[in-house]
This record gives structure tokens, sequence and C-alpha cells, in this order.
């Protein structure tokens, strides 16, 4: 199980830096959105899987090792809520650049003047 | 110990409550003032608490400690958020005839305070994953502020800044899942208990490396820097004096705490990378500098190549070394911030950061003179002003270490740096205005002057009071190298 979930972290890695790389702001921010999504795949595959038993604790009623840690899920849902804003605040943004420079492509922008 | 949390909570409630009044600006600049007054008072008590009494921990909702969410003040986080106090203290200051709240900046209130919310939150945390969340909040505010009034030139530099933060945050999580995944706590002082008593070096490498990475693209170290000068000098110049000052050093602030924590544990490799790293981040930072005519761009090259010494510090790691670190964040914050903020002097008088076609000052105004001056001469490193010392110590950790090459490096840079601050002396100051540029007006508000001349004065006193200040500063380091005292504070073991 945490090998197949590796290998599809790796692949969702290699997509997001594969869009980062290419010159479309668009096709950036799907790589973005890939990368979180690889980031959170991450987090939750290094909790480990473990299936059965839920982790609601009474007493000593259940092993503690029997049960999936809970946290890295609470770390991921932390991470989406962050990752949204980010997202809405980018695509904003991309908005308001296409719509004053009528381009997404980062060739396009101008070089920094030395003088 | 409830004042812990007391500059983070009231930069919230401020920013909340100045959201209330987008539309009375006078108001809301007044409300936003009174509050940071108050950040300001929070802090300095917070510093005196700390000084007097050691490190202090807030466990939050009363969950103990490695569980729950733990706000620590040690004296390194105490001093760091008692600059902040200050720069929050002047910023709100510039604010009163250096800027107007309409339009877009009708939101820089409740932003500015959002984001000092972020910075202290970094600062006091306990956790690596509330790490992450303030680093997230100071990013958030950060980027709405870097491309508030939406010019062409500002939305270009503004996406280059936030997708690099995007990416530097994606390594940051990564780790963090790892090391949890590994070691199975978030709690600085547990992380370090834990890989103390069995540091496997796989996930001591992995995350070490990842964590670098991270924090080298946030604090703008080489080769992470290029996204810093392509972004800061575009927006207002208030807000690039912010972010000047205070958020590359929030990185580095992370670095000096994830290096005790992880990255001693393969010391050889990772002080030789980041002496490395040091060393490119210095020379490349000052060497840019010099072909630049724009003085915030100037400015920004500065910001990396001064990195590069807190860098150098933060790689010799002995005690001496981050004490003089400690003591270098002190000094280059308040130099950084107020030579931006003399910059935005020049901005108002002349409506260009162009020094080519400025000219004239020394003439029409002393005052703004002897501010830029004073900054520029400090950021040099010329003595008696806070600068020499900061330099000083810092190449004289280098020297204690045999790091030569490193320490003539920084001398060099020294000199370099000097040649910067004199060039836009003689453009802006000295020489006559050019032919055909019309004679500008000297009229600057009050507050630019007096946020100004108080980060000034503030220069001239760390120089002064070197001696006491470097004592502190040597207290915190020891704390940093030797966590047994942080940790006895967080979880109450003895080690």
């Amino acid at each position: 199980m945490e090998l197949f979930w590796s290998l599809v972290i790796g692949v969702l890695f290699a997509a997001a830096i594969y869009n980062i790389l290419r010159r479309s702001l668009t096709k950036n921010l799907f790589g973005f959105l890939l990368l979180s999504h690889a980031v959170n795949l991450l987090i939750f595959t290094s909790g480990g899987y473990k299936r059965g038993a839920v982790p609601f604790i009474k007493g000593d009623s259940i092993d503690p090792s029997a049960i999936t840690d809970p946290l890295p899920q609470a770390l991921i849902l932390t991470a989406i809520v962050i990752g949204f804003a980010v997202v809405a605040f980018v695509i904003a943004l991309l908005q308001v650049f296409y719509a004053s420079r009528k381009t997404d492509d980062v060739d396009d922008f101008t070089r920094e003047e030395v003088a | 110990m409830n004042l812990v949390v007391a500059p983070f909570a009231i930069s919230l409630a401020a920013a909340a409550l100045t959201l209330l009044l987008t539309e009375k600006s006078g108001l809301q600049k007044a409300l936003s003032f009174l509050m940071s007054l108050l950040t300001f008072v929070a802090s300095m008590a917070l510093v005196a608490f700390v000084y007097q009494n050691g490190t202090q921990t807030l466990n939050v909702g009363s969950w103990p400690a490695p569980y729950g969410i733990t706000l620590v003040a040690d004296p390194f986080s105490a001093i760091m958020v008692g600059i902040t106090g200050l720069i929050t203290l002047a910023a709100s200051l510039y604010t009163f005839g250096g800027m107007k709240l309409e339009g877009d900046f009708k939101f820089f209130p409740p932003l500015f305070h959002f984001m000092m919310a972020g910075v202290f939150g970094s600062f006091l945390t306990g956790d690596l994953f509330n790490l992450f969340v303030c680093f997230e909040l100071l990013l958030l505010a950060s980027f709405v502020l870097m491309v508030m009034g939406k010019e062409k030139a500002q939305l270009e530099g503004g996406l280059k800044y936030i997708l690099i933060n995007l990416v530097s945050s994606a390594f940051f999580l990564s780790a963090l899942g790892l090391l949890y995944g590994k070691v199975g706590a978030l709690n600085m002082a547990e992380i370090a208990l834990r890989l103390q008593n069995s540091p496997d070096p796989q996930v001591v490498m992995i995350t070490g490396t990842l964590f670098l990475i991270s924090f080298s693209i946030k604090a703008a170290l080489f080769p992470f820097n290029f996204w810093l000068p392509s972004s800061y000098h575009h927006c207002h110049p208030l807000i690039s004096g912010i972010f000047a000052g205070l958020l590359t050093k929030v990185g580095i602030y992370a670095l000096m705490r994830i290096f005790p924590l992880i990255l001693i544990h393969e010391l050889a490799y990772f002080k030789g990378l980041l002496l490395v790293i040091a060393g490119l981040t210095m020379v490349t930072g000052v060497l840019s500098a010099a072909t630049e005519y724009n003085t915030r761009r100037i400015l920004s090259f500065h910001i990396i190549s001064q990195l590069g010494y807190i860098a150098l510090g933060v790689a010799i790691f002995t005690p001496f070394s981050i004490a003089a670190t400690i003591f270098y964040f002190i000094h280059h914050i308040i130099t950084k911030t107020n030579l931006f903020f003399s910059a935005g002097l020049l901005h108002l008088i002349f409506g260009h950061d162009k020094i080519k076609l400025m000219g004239g000052l020394y003439k029409r105004s002393l005052p703004i003179s002897i501010i830029f001056a004073l900054s520029a001469f400090s950021l040099a490193g010329m003595p008696p002003l806070s600068g020499f010392f900061g330099k000083f110590f810092i190449l004289k950790a280098a020297y204690l270490d045999g790091q030569w090459v490193l320490m003539f490096t920084g001398i060099a840079v020294g000199a370099l740096t000097l040649f910067s601050m004199i060039k836009i002396w003689n453009q802006a100051f000295w020489k006559a205005l050019p032919e055909g540029e019309k004679e500008p007006e000297i009229k600057v508000g009050v507050g630019p002057m007096l946020s100004a001349t108080l980060l000034a004065i503030s220069i001239v006193l760390i120089g002064i009071f070197a001696g006491p200040l470097f004592d502190f500063a040597i207290k915190a380091g020891d704390q940093i190298v030797d966590p047994a005292a942080y940790i006895q504070a967080v979880l109450g073991v003895v080690l």
C-alpha cells in the first residue's frame, strides 16, 4: 500500500515540476495545485496506513499501535485550507495580470532596466 | 505566562479592528497607530521579562507540552520580538504623511497587522507546524501588500515572489511530513530530544536538506536569491521597507532554529554547505548592486549580501558566532528598514528612485542627509555605529573558527558596500541637480521624518550600548547552541 502511494506521489511531483517549469502562468498554477496534492499525500502516507480501528480511544480499550495516527490528517486539513486561500489569491492575481498585460507567457515579462 | 502571546494577539486584534474602519481612513490610521504602540509596549515588556526571568512558555489551552500548541519565548525569540515591535511602531508612524489610505491602500492597516501577527507567531511558536502556519499567514498578507496598487511592474514582481514562495512552502511541508512520520513529534523541544537519543542519518539528511532549501528560498540565500531584487523595489516604499527589514530574516530565524534541532547531527556536511552558500551570497549580492542606479534596487541587492554575513554566523555555529549573528539581526533589521525608509523619503521628494536624475539634496535638507548617512555608514560597518559591531563580531567568529577566506571576503564585501552607499550619496546628495530636472519641493510628511529619525537614533544607540546588548545576545546564543535549557523550559525534562 505504502509503495503504491509512494509511486503516485512521485508521479504527482514529476507532473507538478514539469508544469511549474513551463512558460504559461496558468500552467504554472496547475503545477502548484498538483504540488500541493503531492505534498498532502506525502504527509498522509508518512502517517502510515492501517485499516480497521478508528482513533477514538476510551481508557485503554484500543492498542494505540493498531490505529492510524490521526495527526497527519489534521495537518493535511490545515494545509488544504491554506493552499485553497493561496490558490484563490493567485487566480485573482493572474486575472488582473492578464487584464493589464494581455499575456500569460513569462517570456513577455519586461527585463529589469539597469540604469 | 500570558505575556508570551500578547504581541501576536494584539496584532490579530488590530487587524480585525482596522478592517472594520476601511471607510474612515483618518480613524483607521489613528487606531492602527495606537494598536502598533500597544504591540511595541507588549513586545518590549516581553523582552524585559525574559531578560530578567529567562525562558517563558505558554501551553495554549493547557494542553501539555509535546501534544498541544506551545508558545516559547527564549532570549533569542524575545530579542526578535522586541525589534519587530520597534519596526511595527516605526512603520505605523510612517503612514502619517507617507501613505494615503485610499483605493487599494485602504486595506494596508489590516494586512500590515496580519503580517506582523505572522512574524510574531513565527518567532514565538514552539512547534514546527505552527511555524508553517505563521509563515503562511505572513506570506499571504505579504502577497497582497506586494501587489497593492496593481501597477504592471508590481504585478510581475509579485507573481515571481508568490510562485517561488509557493515552491518553498511545498518543500517545508514535505520536510515536516517526513520528519513527523519518522520522529513522531512536531514540538521542537521534543524533536530535539528524540533525535539526540537516536539520530537517524537518513532522516537528518533528507529533512535537513529540504528544510535548508525551503528556508534558503525564504531568506534569499544564494542560489535562491533572484526573486528578491526583482520584486522588492516595485511596491510602496513603506511596504518594501517592512519587507526588507523583516521577511527574509524570518527565513534565517527558522534556519537557526532548525540547525541545533536537525542539521547538527550531520554537522560537517551542513556546515560546509552553509559556509559556501554564505560566501557566495555575500559576494553575488554586493557585486550585483555595483551596476545598479535605482535606490531601492541597490538596497535590495545589499539585503542579499548582508544575509550572507548572517548565514556565515549561523554556519560556524559556536556560542560566540550565534551571539554575533543575533546581534547582527538587531543591527540589520533596523538599519535596513531605515535605509528603505530614507529611500522612501527620496521617493517622496523626487517622485522616483533613479539616482542619476537626483541631486543637490545635501544643500536642501540637512536632516534627511544625516538620517541617510547614519544608516548607510552603519550598513557599511563604520564605527561607532551598530553595523561596525555587527560585522566585527561576525568576522571575529570567522577568525576564531579559522575561516580565513570567508573573513577576508567579509571585509572586502564591507568595502564594496561602502562603495555602493557612497554612490547613492554622491548622486542624490552631493552632485548638483542634473540639467533639465525640475527643482523638487522638500515636502515630506511628519510621519516619515519621525519614523526615520526614530530608527536612526536606534542605530546610534545600538552602537553605543553594544556591550550590554551583546551580553544578552551571548545569553541567547548559548541557549541555541546547547538546547538543554530550552528543552527543560518546554518539557520540564532535565537532561
